[in-house]
């Protein structure tokens, strides 16, 4: 198929391992994924012209400081030794999907020919992961932690609580969830929880976070980064042994069905990388692009339509809750590797069209990548 | 010239859940007794407000024991947490009213880890709609005897204590 000389597309995708602690600094992991991407798409380090990040760290107990638990473009750009820069953006409160657009929006403008996105993630030692909260509440905390509201999930857990109870369900249909992670984390050889299957007796002897949210429906923080490199169609290196990945979708958080808006319609999708940093969060856009009734969105996975063969495979490298906490670089990752038919072991017969969410419910945002122009 | 900083290590920057402290937790999870109790040690209250020009009348009558909004009399409406400005007619200028404090429970979930300095978990926190407006949403903690009783739907009352140095909104059953 001829395709557009100045179609979007992605010519590499990398990562680093995926620990879940490390010696090494989220700066070592960040530059590990970035390189690995820049190998993949046939290109050097002194082709980079752009690049772009989404750096925070969203625990509550994050440090927030650079080369510890996060990294900025900045230093990607010192790291690698970039000199040919002629655009940088660091996205505040953005997700990898947001990288993604910004990045084509970079591409776009003439103003960068080759843009690397990187997305570390990183489980500081000695550091409450979850639980962080200082002596003072200022700005917008001053309604949120003197309330527990941002910690531990819990304004995840008041939603899933009242998913359950109208859906006339129990924590089953987050097992649901969390057995399907597992199961589809088999075959990927960066997930932290790979060959670990959960059964229900130990799920539901989990210790509880925050009810109805247990430890297994939260995926585990990680030492790990992973990478892509983005260009049109016309400059990608000569030396590709692959087949580019074309970005054919997109919306931010306010109007979510526009991702639909940009040559694909929602029965064109035959994958979905749905984000999982908390089990509940996958039925959200399940049932929300209408792939099943409200309220039946774990009767869809109990019933095996979102296994690898069934009608619409969800999350096929494991999810965050298989793989570990990329903030949605694994989702990411997954759908480019699926569409360029890079999977291995758990490659999708049919992977043409895969659609990435990544956020909580509906600050979220999505993309769609794509095997043809 | 040389500056040295000291630097205090605070207690909340210390692992206390055991989060995901290593594989043989994972399965048989424990939190560190030690670390969690002094973590609710006297050193640690509820973190304080600090208030902005804008939400500084919510903290003031809270001190009172009274709901108090910032409402914009051009759109007919009350705003929680309190804003700079009307997001629909973005008029500055607010009309500081008490409420009844009276709302219906929308959802809740029950703390297992100590996520809120001098709140000793479980605690059950919920997110509640005012009366006098629905869709106005206030999060809040749950008084433990109603705790066990909640129901979506539920009328309840905002009634306000004193925890730490501050005083804040506390969800307690409506007075017969």
């Amino acid at each position: 198929m001829s395709a557009p000389e100045d179609a979007i597309v992605f010519g590499g995708v990398g990562g680093s391992s995926v620990e879940r602690y490390s010696d090494r600094s989220i700066t070592a992991f960040a530059l590990d994924a970035a390189l690995d991407a820049i190998s993949d798409a046939g290109v050097d380090v002194s082709d980079i012209d752009g690049v772009v990040g989404a750096p925070i760290a969203t625990n509550p107990g994050a440090l927030h400081v650079d080369g510890a638990d996060e990294v900025s473009a900045r230093t990607i750009v010192k790291g690698l030794g970039i000199s040919n820069l002629a655009y940088a953006a660091d996205l505040h409160k953005g997700f990898p999907t947001d990288m993604v657009v910004t990045a084509a929006h970079m591409l776009k403008a003439g103003e960068c020919k080759y843009v690397l996105g990187v997305r570390a993630l990183y489980n500081m030692r000695d550091v409450a992961y979850a639980t962080g909260s200082g002596d003072k509440a200022f700005g917008s905390d001053q309604f949120v932690t003197p309330f527990g509201y941002m910690a531990a999930g819990a304004r995840f857990a008041t939603r899933a609580r009242l998913y359950l109870e109208k859906a006339g369900t129990t924590r089953e249909a987050l097992y649901e969830v969390v057995a399907l992670a597992r199961r589809h984390a088999r075959n990927n050889p960066y997930a932290i929880w790979r060959d670990k299957d959960v059964s229900f007796e130990d799920y539901i002897a989990s210790p509880m976070i925050a009810d109805p949210i247990c430890r297994f429906d939260c995926d585990m923080p990680v030492c790990g980064a992973a990478a892509f490199v983005m260009t049109k169609r016309n400059l990608l290196s000569t030396s590709l042994t692959h087949a580019p990945a074309y970005l054919k979708g997109w919306a931010s958080w306010q109007h979510p069905s526009k991702v639909f808006d940009h040559g694909r319609q929602r029965q064109d999708i035959d994958n979905c990388q749905l984000y999982d940093g908390f089990s509940s969060m996958i039925y959200e856009w399940l049932e929300g692009f209408g792939w099943c009734e409200p309220y039946t969105g774990w009767k869809f996975i109990k019933d095996g339509h979102a296994n690898m063969d069934g009608k619409l495979p969800l999350n096929t490298f494991g999810g965050s809750l298989g793989e570990g906490r990329l903030h949605g670089m694994g989702h990411l990752r997954e759908a480019i590797l699926q569409v360029t038919g890079r999977a291995g072991k758990r490659q999708l017969a049919n992977a043409a069209n895969s659609l990435v969410h990544v956020g909580p419910f509906d600050m979220s945002s999505f993309v769609i990548v794509s095997s043809d122009p | 010239m040389y500056y040295v900083y000291v630097i205090p290590i605070k207690m909340s920057t210390r692992r206390i859940d055991c989060w995901y402290a290593d594989e043989r937790k994972i399965w048989k999870w424990q939190p560190d007794q030690a670390l969690v109790d002094a973590f609710r040690g006297k050193h640690m209250v509820r973190p304080e407000p600090v208030p902005s020009r804008e939400t500084a009348p919510f903290w003031d009558a809270a001190k009172d024991g009274r709901l108090r909004l910032p409402k914009c009399e051009t759109c007919n409406s009350f705003y929680y947490p309190p804003l700079p400005r009307c997001p629909t007619c973005h008029r500055a200028e607010m009309d500081w009213q008490d409420l009844s404090g009276k709302a219906t429970i929308l959802s809740w979930t029950r703390v297992h880890l100590p996520t809120i300095p001098g709140v000793k978990p479980p605690f059950t926190l919920a997110e509640i709609s005012l009366v006098e407006q629905p869709g106005v949403t206030i999060v809040a903690l749950v008084q433990e005897a109603l705790a066990p009783n909640l129901i979506t739907g539920m009328y309840v009352q905002i009634v306000f204590a004193e925890d730490g140095n501050y005083t804040f909104a506390e969800i307690a059953e409506v007075a017969e």
